[in-house]
C-alpha cells in the first residue's frame, strides 16, 4: 500500500507534531489529575469564584497570607455591616506574587479598600515554601500577570516551571483517589466562603507577652527591603487605581509576634503616600472576647471562631474609618445573604455554632 | 537553570531550533556559544567570568605553544614547550586551588596549629565553587599537552575553542571531553538528523529516569541515615542498606546526568565521550575503575600514570604511580580528607588485588572453582561490589571518623532493621519504597541485557504504535514519579560540585 504523504520528510515532521500534541494532552490531564482538588475550604485563592463575582461588586478585597484566609470571613463582615468583600490569599504568599494577585483582581473589580495582611511583610529566604509558592502562582488564572508572577516573583530555579501543573503537583501520585479523576468537581465549590477558610479545630495558645529573638531582627531588616519593594508598589498602585490601602494583622499567637513588621513597614512609607492606615488586630486587648484557650487553630492562625471575633473588630473598623455602605437590602446584593446562611451550615456540619444562631 | 526542569527543556528546544536554522557552521557556533554561556550563568551568576578566564589562558596558551618551534627528533619536548606548557597549566590548577582548595588548605593549617597549642586561626579565602570548574580545568590541560606533544592542532577559531570548553551540555559535569575527539565535531555543519533527534530525546530520558526516579530518591534514604549514623547503632542492616543504596544513588545521578548530557549533545549531531559501562558488572577493582567514570579514569591514564611510567617501570614505582593516580582522583573529587582516603582505598585494593593475585589462584584450584565459571564470576562480581561500597561510605560520610564507625557495623545484621525501614525515619513513605525498589531493579535489568542486547534499536524496529506508546508511557512515567520540584526538593547533581 502506497502511503498518504509520499514526502518521507513530511510525514516526520506531520509525526513529531502529532506526537508533540498527543503528549500535551496526556501532560494536561495528568495535570489536572494531579492538582489537589479545589472543592471545599482548602486554602489558597478562588480565582474562579472570584471571577464569578459581578463587576465592581466588591467594596472591600483582602490580600495575604494564610493569616488572612483563616482569620478574616467575609460572610460574617457581610452580616455583621453590609460590607461586600472577598479574600485573596495564599499560604506563605510573598509580597511579590501578592502585587501580582492584586493587579490581577483590579481587572474585574474596583474595591474602595484594599486591606493587606502584613506578615508577609517578614517573609524572607528562610520562610520560603516551594511547594506553596508554585501553589500560589499556579492556581492565578492564565493571564500575563501569572507570567508576571512566575518570572519576576519567583525563585531562579523555580522560573518557569511553576506553570506546570504536572511539576508542582507530582508528588501526590501515592495520595490520588478516584475522586482526582473526576475533574469537573475539582473546582471551588465553596463560592459562597468567598476566600475564607474555616478551621473547626482549636488549640491553646501563649498568652504570655511575646519578646522577639534578636535573631529575628536580623532576618527582618534583610528580608524587610525586598518585601518593602513590593509593598511600595502595591501602595501606588492603590493610589492610582484611587483605592485605600489598609495594612493590618489578624490576631496571633503569640501576641504581637507580627506587629514590630508591622510598625517598621508602615514607617518606611509613611509620609509616601496618604491612603495608607495600619491595623493592628495582633494586639492583646484588640479584639474584645478573644479567647488564646479556643481561638486559635495553632500557634499563629485563627481558627473558625476567633475568626467571627477579628472579623467584628475589622467590619466596624472599615465601615467606621471609611464610610462604606451598607448593602444589606440591596436588591444586587441579595446573594452574599444567601451565602451567608450557606456559610452557617458549613459550619453547623462541622460541629460550629456560628454567632447569632 | 538544572537539567531536570521545564526550563530546561524549553531552553534545550530553543537552543536546537535555532541551531539548525542558522545557515552557517560559524553562526551555529556563535549561537551555541551564546547559549552555553547563558546556560552557565544561570548555574554560576558571575562565575562565569572564571570559566572565561581559563578558557582565554587555553586559547592563548594553546596558538603559543603551536608557535613554538618543535624538535622532531627527540622524544622529548624543548625547553620553551615544557615552560610554556607548565606555566599555562600552573595557572589553570592555581584558578582551581583558589576556588576549590583553598579554604580547606586553610582548615588543614589551622587544624595543625591547633595540635601545636596556637590560638590564633588563620583566614583563607572561602569562595563559592564555581559549577563544572574541576572538569573543565581538565579539559583544558588534555587540549594543552595535546597541543604540546604535537599530537592535535591549536585551535584558531576563538569562539569554537570557547564552545568547547563551555559547551552547555557537558560543561557542569562532563563528560571530560579530549580535543581531538570534539574540536572536529564542532568545526561541522551537521544537518537535521531524524534519527539522531530521537536518539538523542530517548537517552535523555533514561538520563531522567535513573536521575529522577531511583538517584533523587535513594538520596533521601541516604542522607537520613548518614546525616546521623549514630542513631542506627542498633542496626547494622540500616547502614548496609544505606551504603549499598548510595552504591546506586551515586551510580544512577552521575550515569543519568551524563545520559542526559550526551543525549542533549547528540541533538545537534555531536557525540560527547561515554562515562559508563556497566561498572557494577565488574568483576575486579581494576576492571570497575575502566568502567566508571571513563572519561576522568582515561585522563588520569593519559596525562598522570603514563607520564609518570606507567607499568613500563620497577614494580614499588608502578604501586607508586597507582598511588598518585587515585590520590589524584580522589581530591579532584572533594576538599575532605574523606575524599583522599577514598582515592587512596581504591589505589589499597589494586595494588592489594595485584599482590594477592598467586593466593587467590590458589584457593581457586584448591576449591575447584573454574575461573571462567558461573560462580567465580557470580563471586569476583559479588567481591567487587562490596569492595566499591565500603569505599563508597568514605566519599559520602561527613568525616573519616562517620566513615570509620559505618563501616564496621555495617556487617553486623539485626532485627530493628525493620523497624526502621516501617517509619519515616529512612525519608521515604512505603510507596516510594517499593516504586524505587521497582526502578533499581529495571535499571540493573536494563544494564544486564544491554550487555547482549542494542536496546535502543529494538525500541526503533516496533511498530509505530508501540514505538509511540513506549515513548509517552515512559515520559509520563518520569513526570508523574520522577522526585523533582517543589514536591521534593531536588537534589543537586552529585557530581555538579566537584
Amino acid at each position: 500500500m502506497r502511503p498518504l504523504i509520499r514526502d518521507i520528510r513530511l510525514r516526520r515532521v506531520i509525526a513529531c507534531v502529532l506526537f508533540c500534541v498527543m503528549l500535551a494532552i496526556e501532560v494536561a490531564y495528568v495535570g489536572a489529575v494531579l492538582k489537589p482538588s479545589r472543592a471545599g475550604a482548602v486554602g489558597g485563592a478562588p480565582w474562579e469564584s472570584f471571577f464569578a463575582l459581578r463587576e465592581n461588586s466588591t467594596d472591600v478585597l483582602v490580600f495575604g497570607s494564610s493569616h488572612a484566609f483563616a482569620g478574616i470571613d467575609p460572610a460574617f463582615v457581610w452580616r455583621e455591616r453590609g460590607i461586600p468583600s472577598f479574600i485573596l490569599g495564599g499560604p506563605t504568599q510573598m509580597q511579590q506574587v501578592t502585587e501580582y494577585y492584586m493587579r490581577e483582581s483590579l481587572r474585574t473589580q474596583h474595591p474602595k479598600v484594599i486591606a493587606l495582611e502584613m506578615v508577609s511583610v517578614s517573609y524572607s529566604a528562610r520562610t520560603f515554601s516551594p511547594s506553596f509558592h508554585a501553589m500560589n502562582v499556579g492556581l492565578m488564572p492564565w493571564t500575563t500577570n501569572k507570567l508576571a508572577a512566575s518570572w519576576l516573583a519567583t525563585p531562579a530555579d523555580m522560573r518557569v516551571n511553576v506553570l506546570s501543573d504536572v511539576w508542582a503537583y507530582h508528588g501526590r501520585w501515592s495520595d490520588i483517589t478516584k475522586a482526582d479523576f473526576e475533574l469537573g468537581r475539582k473546582d471551588d465549590q465553596a463560592a459562597y466562603l468567598k476566600g475564607f477558610n474555616p478551621t473547626m479545630k482549636s488549640r491553646e495558645v501563649s498568652s504570655t507577652p511575646f519578646v522577639r529573638p534578636q535573631s529575628d531582627y536580623a532576618v527582618a531588616e534583610s528580608g524587610l527591603a525586598y518585601n518593602l519593594d513590593a509593598l511600595r508598589s502595591m501602595a501606588r498602585m492603590c493610589a492610582e487605581n484611587d483605592v485605600e490601602l489598609l495594612l493590618f494583622l489578624t490576631p496571633t499567637g503569640p501576641p504581637e509576634a507580627y506587629s514590630y513588621y508591622l510598625t517598621r513597614a508602615a514607617e518606611e512609607i509613611e509620609g509616601e503616600f496618604d491612603n495608607v492606615r495600619v491595623l493592628d488586630l495582633s494586639v492583646p486587648g484588640a479584639v474584645p472576647g478573644l479567647d488564646y484557650t479556643t481561638d486559635f487553630l495553632d500557634g499563629g492562625h485563627l481558627n473558625w471562631r476567633g475568626a467571627e471575633k477579628a472579623s467584628r473588630v475589622f467590619a466596624d473598623y472599615l465601615a467606621a474609618t471609611y464610610a462604606l455602605p451598607d448593602r444589606r437590602g440591596d436588591a444586587a446584593y441579595r446573594s452574599w445573604d444567601a451565602d451567608a446562611a450557606l456559610r452557617d451550615q458549613y459550619i453547623e456540619k462541622r460541629g460550629g455554632v456560628p454567632s447569632g444562631k | 537553570m538544572q537539567f531536570a526542569s521545564l526550563s530546561y527543556m524549553l531552553f534545550l528546544a530553543l537552543a536546537v531550533a535555532v541551531y539548525f536554522a542558522l545557515p552557517g557552521s560559524r553562526s551555529r557556533t556563535l549561537w551555541l556559544l551564546a547559549a552555553s554561556y547563558f546556560f552557565y550563568a544561570t548555574l554560576s551568576g558571575t562565575w562565569t567570568l572564571v570559566l572565561i578566564i581559563v578558557t582565554t589562558i587555553g586559547y592563548v596558551a594553546g596558538r603559543w605553544l603551536e608557535a613554538l618551534p618543535q624538535d622532531e627528533t627527540s622524544l622529548h619536548m624543548p625547553r620553551r614547550t615544557r615552560a610554556v606548557l607548565g606555566t599555562s597549566i600552573a595557572l589553570v590548577v592555581a584558578v582551581l586551588c583558589v576556588f576549590k582548595y583553598a579554604a580547606f588548605a586553610g582548615d588543614v593549617l589551622n587544624s595543625g596549629l591547633a595540635l601545636f597549642g596556637a590560638d590564633g586561626r588563620i583566614q583563607l579565602l572561602k569562595l563559592a565553587l564555581p559549577i563544572g570548574i574541576s572538569f573543565w580545568t581538565f579539559q583544558t590541560i588534555a587540549y594543552l599537552v595535546d597541543v604540546a606533544r604535537g599530537k592535535l592542532p591549536a585551535e584558531r577559531n576563538v569562539s569554537r575553542y570557547a564552545l568547547f570548553i563551555a559547551f552547555f551540555p557537558h560543561v557542569a559535569a562532563g563528560p571530560i571531553a579530549r580535543g581531538g575527539q570534539l574540536l572536529p565535531q564542532l568545526a561541522e555543519r551537521h544537518t537535521f538528523s531524524f534519527e539522531g533527534m530521537r536518539s538523542g530525546l530517548l537517552l535523555m530520558l533514561w538520563g531522567f529516569f535513573k536521575k529522577a526516579l531511583v538517584a533523587d530518591r535513594l538520596a533521601v534514604f541516604v542522607a537520613a541515615v548518614y546525616k546521623d549514623p549514630h542513631a542506627y547503632a542498633d542496626s547494622g542492616l540500616v547502614l548496609a542498606a544505606a551504603s549499598v543504596a548510595f552504591a546506586i544513588q551515586i551510580y544512577c545521578d552521575f550515569s543519568g546526568y551524563t545520559d542526559i548530557a550526551r543525549g542533549a549533545a547528540r541533538l545537534f549531531g555531536i557525540d560527547l565521550l561515554r562515562n559508563f559501562n556497566r561498572p557494577y558488572a565488574s568483576r575486579s577493582i581494576k576492571e570497575f575503575w575502566r568502567r566508571w567514570h571513563m572519561s576522568l579514569m582515561g585522563w588520569l591514564k593519559d596525562y598522570v600514570y603514563i607520564p609518570l611510567g606507567g607499568s613500563r617501570v620497577s614494580r614499588v614505582r608502578r604501586y607508586a604511580n597507582i598511588i598518585a593516580v587515585f590520590a589524584l582522583s580522589g581530591i579532584w573529587h572533594g576538599t575532605g580528607l574523606t575524599f583522599l582516603f577514598w582515592g587512596l582505598l581504591n589505589a589499597f585494593y589494586q595494588i592489594a588485588g595485584e599482590l594477592l593475585t598467586p593466593l587467590r589462584e590458589r584457593a581457586l584450584a584448591i576449591s575447584h572453582i573454574a575461573r571462567d565459571g558461573r560462580l567465580h564470576r557470580v563471586l569476583s562480581t559479588i567481591t567487587t561490589f562490596v569492595l566499591v561500597t565500603i569505599g563508597w561510605v568514605f566519599f559520602r560520610a561527613e568525616t573519616l571518623a562517620d566513615a570509620f564507625y559505618i563501616v564496621p557495623r555495617m556487617f553486623v545484621p539485626t532485627a530493628a532493621f525493620l523497624k526502621h525501614l516501617g517509619s519515616f525515619e529512612i525519608g521515604l513513605d512505603q510507596p516510594e519504597v517499593i516504586l524505587t525498589a521497582v526502578c533499581v531493579l529495571i535499571v540493573f535489568a536494563v544494564d544486564f541485557v544491554s550487555a547482549k542486547i542494542d536496546l535502543p534499536t529494538l525500541v526503533y524496529r516496533q511498530p509505530v504504535v508501540v514505538r509511540w506508546a513506549f515513548y509517552q508511557v515512559a515520559t509520563l512515567v518520569v513526570l508523574i514519579f520522577g522526585a523533582y520540584g517543589p514536591s521534593l526538593k531536588s537534589a543537586d547533581f552529585v557530581y555538579f560540585k566537584f
